[in-house]
């Protein structure tokens, strides 16, 4: 169930950072943009309440405090250099139905116990990048690291120690026509989730989910430890066109090969689940409307995965030590799930020579449809989504301004369904409360105030947003956002 | 450049469409799965036509069921994978006009292939209308100081007919098997005898005590209010009717409390019924006098290094009611015969002052009349809160 399609919409988490990993989107095509040295450090802290708006495992209430530095560099010789490293530690209060971090990346294979609770977390980042200018063309490698410790302190105890590591080689290139560009990255991701219970004794119930309600029902018993591994790679790709750097026509394409496996002690490899995700991005930028730039987007997203779950026996290898081997019995491919996001972006912005506080206005439109099913249980749903977001910039001496925007998204429902058949704790209790959270129409707006003051060779810009969201039935939820940006 | 992006547009869908395609390692998913039924020696010549067979999922618990043909047999086509089995029905006697019942169940059946055939030898059914377990709190609670406290164990046994019944020469007993080791070495006495450990049997001289239609007795380990010594306990069994007592340090004996006669155990101390389960509990009556029981019904095993282990084996045909209590998943193997119990029950570890109690299937004139199926799996309530019926 993934849902990080539909919230990067109409999210209460942070907006103001900027995007921490976008070396390693293509490298080399840093080489179109930046001009001397940059640099950036913000610090936020970010707090949320929601109330039926989110999946169960998310929880009621957020708070994260993120600590976050960028720079990269140009030299005259086509050089690039970039880095970045983060570090961010919160807490989800009142989480449900799942033990796992990272709980839409490993849908549907997650692990829950019916007690919940708050899960404390730490996620640290680092990475860089290099590339060289070689004639027309860039070449250019990046690297990235993320790892992250998710723990609750109450029985059942669950910890998530999780690693993921991302390369990628880019290339840019300039021609008579254009920019041009390709990049292929392979990342390699690990999550090892342990459950323990200190109390002597005490036994839980650990549900070995598969999606739609359904568990298995031979695996989820009552136990007072248990372990796991998801080991994940996934292939990724992209290509690109644009005319100029920051004008008419422009095309990408994106495209990647998710694959995760779950591995436990007893049954060696109990499930996969691959994913294949496309992106279009066709678009116009900079068409002259009067005294204003209009650019154009169109985008289309496409996810596809698929579920691949084994059977074991337990054999009995040696009667005196009593260990049991597993052996492969089945495999079967009950569960997919497909979805599909289009959009259109319409963004209007002053010509440069412009001395307005208006600084951009933007419009978006799109549909999202989904479906999910394992063997004869499905669900399916979709949504009109809508956002108008517009900026303004005002001087107040000749190195400050204060900066305002605002904005304000919705989602409407168009039509939803779910059948699921055996009514147990886990369809109670996760699957169709998840499926009324995700679905409900919505509406959120969000209004930030920057103060941007220069202080000798930098800027240092405080900021506060502020976010409200109102949900269909008995959704409703807030957020609050303040922080300090430094900028070089 | 309208047709390179076209062009683009459509490799991208193409790849995403058929990037999963390669995923050749998915084997074939479901089995023509054929079973045979047939009785035992005993009752070789009944029909084995109409008989109610049930294959269970292990782990979708989805069912597949089916009424078998005249000669025994069901063919299902179910996904592969792992099983229980549960088979009933009854077939008539022509000797003596009655119609008897039979089952069968097995915990785990490994289905694969694109056709299997399954052979399953059926039992002869014990009815449940008289004596039965109601409650059995096997896994005892802890002291204050977090110390285990087993000393509140009970049976509670429960006249389920609508006559009265008496408790004299009413034995309890413990399965000698572990069943979730696997290794069960008197395996090879079933289905028609359980290896014992213990016999333990209320006295008297078979109408010293009534009890009536709907009414309990209560056998305790110590016959005391437990929640006064540990108030972590959840019994008072100061009414308890009778104890079983084992003349060792280790053991009290309360003088108020009638104690059970003791004719055989394992235990070189005292006996205490495994805190987390793991065995099966029979009640039966010997039928004579349990001296000459024993006699003719003491069994042997020896291991490969020569020593003996002697314990005394239980005809089902004795049995009133019996019980197999075992880990949440199950036992590894089952100590009784499907005939007995084709399930289990459980308690979700030791300590935990909980108890497996019987379900409830209807009332009749005011008296309550519990569940009995033979299938402790749905007639006992797992995990549940001790609530013995008191005099």
């Amino acid at each position: 169930m993934q849902i990080r399609t539909i919230t990067l919409l109409l999210t209460l988490v942070p907006l103001i950072s900027f995007a921490q990993n976008r070396a390693l989107e293509n490298p080399a095509q840093a080489s179109i943009y930046e001009k001397g040295t940059i640099g950036e450090v913000v610090i936020s802290h970010n707090i949320s309440e929601h109330k039926d708006l989110l999946p169960v495992w998310d929880g009621s209430r957020s708070q994260v405090t993120k600590f976050q530095a960028q720079g990269s560099t140009l030299t005259e010789s086509g050089t690039i250099w970039s880095g970045y490293a983060g570090y961010s530690r919160g807490k989800k209060r009142n989480t449900m139905w799942s033990n796992v971090a990272n709980s839409e990346e490993f849908y549907p294979y997650l692990i829950a116990d019916t007690v919940g609770g708050d899960y404390s977390y730490e996620i640290y980042t680092l990475g860089g990048s290099y590339g060289q200018r070689v004639g027309a063309s860039t070449l250019a490698l990046s690297f990235g690291y993320e790892g992250s410790l998710h723990w609750r302190e109450r029985d059942p105890r669950p910890k998530n120690t999780s690693s993921n590591i991302r390369t990628r080689v880019g290339w840019a290139y300039r021609s008579t026509i254009g920019y041009w560009g390709a990049a292929v990255g392979f990342d390699s991701q690990k999550q090892h989730m342990t459950i323990s219970i200190e109390e002597q004794y005490r036994k839980e119930k650990l549900y070995h989910l598969l999606g739609m309600g359904l568990y298995d029902h031979r695996y989820s018993t009552a136990e007072s430890s248990f372990s796991r591994y998801y080991r994940g790679s996934k292939w990724s790709g992209e290509l690109y066109y644009m005319q100029q750097s920051n004008r008419g026509l422009f095309a990408r394409w994106a495209f990647s090969s998710r694959s995760i496996r779950v591995e436990e002690s007893d049954t060696r490899l109990s499930a996969i689940s691959k994913r294949a995700s496309s992106s279009i991005s066709l678009g116009y930028n900079s068409l002259n409307v009067g005294a204003l730039f209009l650019d154009l987007t169109m985008k289309l997203d496409a996810n596809r995965t698929k579920g691949y779950e084994r059977t074991y026996t337990k054999e009995e290898s040696n009667s005196q030590t009593g260990v049991f081997i597993p052996t492969l019995l089945s495999v079967s491919q009950p569960y997919k799930r497909s979805d599909m996001q289009a959009g259109l972006s319409f963004l209007l912005r002053p010509k440069e020579s412009s001395s307005m506080p208006f600084q951009w206005l933007k419009l978006e439109v799109g549909g999202y449809t989904e479906r999910e099913s394992h063997d004869d249980l499905f669900a399916k749903w979709s949504s009109l989504n809508s956002q108008v977001a517009t900026n303004f910039r005002f001087k107040t001496n000749k190195r400050s301004a204060l900066l305002v925007e605002a904005s304000i998204n919705g989602a409407l429902n168009m039509n939803r369904e779910i059948v699921v058949g055996e009514i147990n704790e886990v369809v109670q209790g996760m699957t169709i409360p998840n499926f009324e959270n995700r679905t409900r129409s919505r509406l959120c707006e969000s209004l930030m105030f920057m103060q941007e003051i220069g202080v000798k060779n930098y800027f240092i810009t405080p900021f506060i947003r502020a976010s409200a969201i109102q949900g269909a039935a008995s959704g409703e939820g807030w957020g609050v956002e303040t922080g300090v940006k430094f900028t070089l | 450049m309208i047709t390179k992006l076209k062009l683009l547009s459509i490799a991208s869908i193409v790849l995403l469409f058929f990037s999963c395609q390669d995923e050749n390692s998915v084997t074939q998913t479901n089995t023509l799965l054929t079973i045979s039924l047939e009785h035992g020696e005993d009752h070789a010549e009944l029909s084995v036509d109409n008989y109610q067979v049930v294959w269970t999922n292990l782990s979708s618990n989805r069912s597949y069921e089916g009424l078998t043909q005249a000669d025994g047999t069901l063919t299902l086509e179910v996904p592969q994978g792992i099983y229980s089995l549960s088979v009933e029905g009854k077939s008539e006697d022509v000797n003596s006009a009655n119609f008897l019942n039979f089952q069968a169940a097995t915990r785990e059946v490994a289905i694969s292939g694109a056709e299997m055939l399954h052979q399953c030898v059926l039992e002869h059914s014990v009815s449940g209308d008289g004596w039965l377990f109601r409650e059995i709190y096997f896994s005892g609670s802890t002291t204050t100081n977090n110390k285990s406290y087993w000393q509140d164990q009970y049976f509670e046994i429960y006249n389920n007919s609508n006559e009265v019944l008496y408790a004299d020469g009413l034995t309890v007993a413990e399965s000698d098997y572990t069943n979730t080791s696997d290794n069960n070495i008197w395996s090879d006495l079933l289905p028609g005898t359980v290896a014992v450990g213990t016999l333990y049997s209320v006295p008297g001289n078979g109408t010293d005590y009534p009890v009536n239609p709907g009414s309990s007795i209560i056998l305790a380990s110590n016959g005391i209010n437990h929640k006064v010594v540990n108030e972590n306990s959840p019994v008072d069994l100061s009414n308890a009717d009778f104890e079983w007592y084992d003349e060792h340090n280790l053991d009290t004996d309360v003088p108020e409390v009638p104690n059970l006669i003791k004719h055989f155990s394992y235990s070189a101390t005292v006996w205490i019924l495994h805190t987390r389960g793991y065995k099966a509990y029979i009640l039966f009556h010997p039928g004579e006098e349990m001296s000459e029981f024993m006699n003719k019904n003491f069994v042997r095993s020896f291991t490969a290094s020569g020593s003996e282990t002697v314990r005394v084996g239980v005809p089902i045909k004795s049995v009133y009611d019996a019980v197999e209590i075992s880990q949440p998943e199950g036992p590894a193997s089952k100590a009784l015969p499907a005939g007995l119990d084709k399930g289990f029950s459980y308690c979700n570890g030791a300590n935990l002052g909980v108890c497996i109690k019987r379900r409830v299937a209807g009332e009749e004139n005011g008296r309550v009349i519990l569940q009995d199926t033979n299938n402790s799996s749905v007639d006992f309530e797992a995990n549940a809160t001790p609530d013995p019926l008191m005099k």
